[in-house]
């Protein structure tokens, strides 16, 4: 004899491995979205003043090297870029 | 009530506070409750794999609703039966849904104890629980998953405890009787 949880669990049990991968991507984009948010270390923050000082000003942009992109600085590509969590979603169908 | 895991220490606090440790335990622990609930509802993989995804990721992003972390089970499955209800109005399965709703009757007396179903009987009780109307399906589905109380069903699916109640004992009578049958 069962009960009816034990029988409605053991009926999808073969699903876990899919659960499994996607929870640990749900995991994964939350991990590396809040390390994105946060400035890791003194490379990430002197990157930060470096931008808002030096790249912005004309002098900064007379100094640095033309990039392809016309609107991206050195500065700015020196940032680290945070990881769009709803890249994957968007994959999916959206909510109505 | 069913008492499923006792008075289970979950990390809430520490998933409020964005740790992925904690949202790894607490998605372990309700993945696969909250896909079989979701799957008997859709009968769809496709889409109850999507329906349970969106579920955790709308619970961390709005984890600062939560006010008490006792009740983080039920808003989390509050949260998966309210994107069953937007994937039944894609379907426009919603209408049909509640005419069968309206077609069942509302106050039953049922007796007490847990429902056991015999090895042999578990795939007759699998199509019987099909049967049933989903609004009445989906009270049974949380009802035997988690143990929810009738409040907290009644918190989940947006219906008033007197209509959960009703629904359980008319659910419950139903399974019994069938599975009583030779």
């Amino acid at each position: 004899m069962r009960t009816p949880r034990e029988i409605l669990l053991a009926r999808h049990h073969a699903a876990e491995p899919k659960l499994d991968a996607l929870t640990r991507d749900i995991v994964k984009h939350l991990d590396g979205s809040a390390r994105a948010e946060t400035p890791a270390g003194p490379g990430s923050l002197l990157a930060r003043i470096f931008h808002d000082l030096f790249a912005n000003t004309t002098c900064g942009r007379a100094a640095l090297p033309r990039r392809p992109d016309a609107n991206t600085t050195c500065g700015r590509a020196a940032l680290p870029r945070r990881p769009d969590i709803r890249a994957k979603q968007q994959l999916r169908p959206t909510e109505s | 009530m069913l008492v499923v895991a006792g008075q289970e220490q979950l990390p809430v606090a520490e998933a409020r506070d964005g740790k992925g440790e904690a949202w790894l335990i607490l998605f372990r622990r309700y993945r696969l409750p909250i896909y079989a609930y979701v799957f008997e509802l859709l009968h769809d993989e496709q889409a109850s794999l999507d329906v349970v995804q969106e579920t955790f990721v709308a619970a961390t992003r709005h984890i600062a609703a939560l006010r008490d972390d006792d009740k983080f089970g039920g808003w989390l499955f509050g949260i998966a039966h309210q994107k069953c209800l937007q994937q039944w109005r894609k379907e426009n399965r919603e209408a049909a849904a509640m005419e069968l709703l309206a077609a069942a009757p509302e106050e039953f007396d049922d007796g007490p104890g847990e429902l056991l179903v015999r090895r042999e009987q578990e795939a007759r009780f699998m199509k019987l629980l099909d049967q049933l109307p989903p609004p009445h399906r989906a009270v049974l589905l949380l009802h035997f998953l988690e143990g929810f109380s009738i409040e907290e069903i009644a918190e989940i699916t947006g219906a008033n405890p007197g209509t959960v109640k009703s629904r359980i004992h008319y659910a419950k009578k139903s399974l019994r009787k069938l599975l009583e049958e030779p």
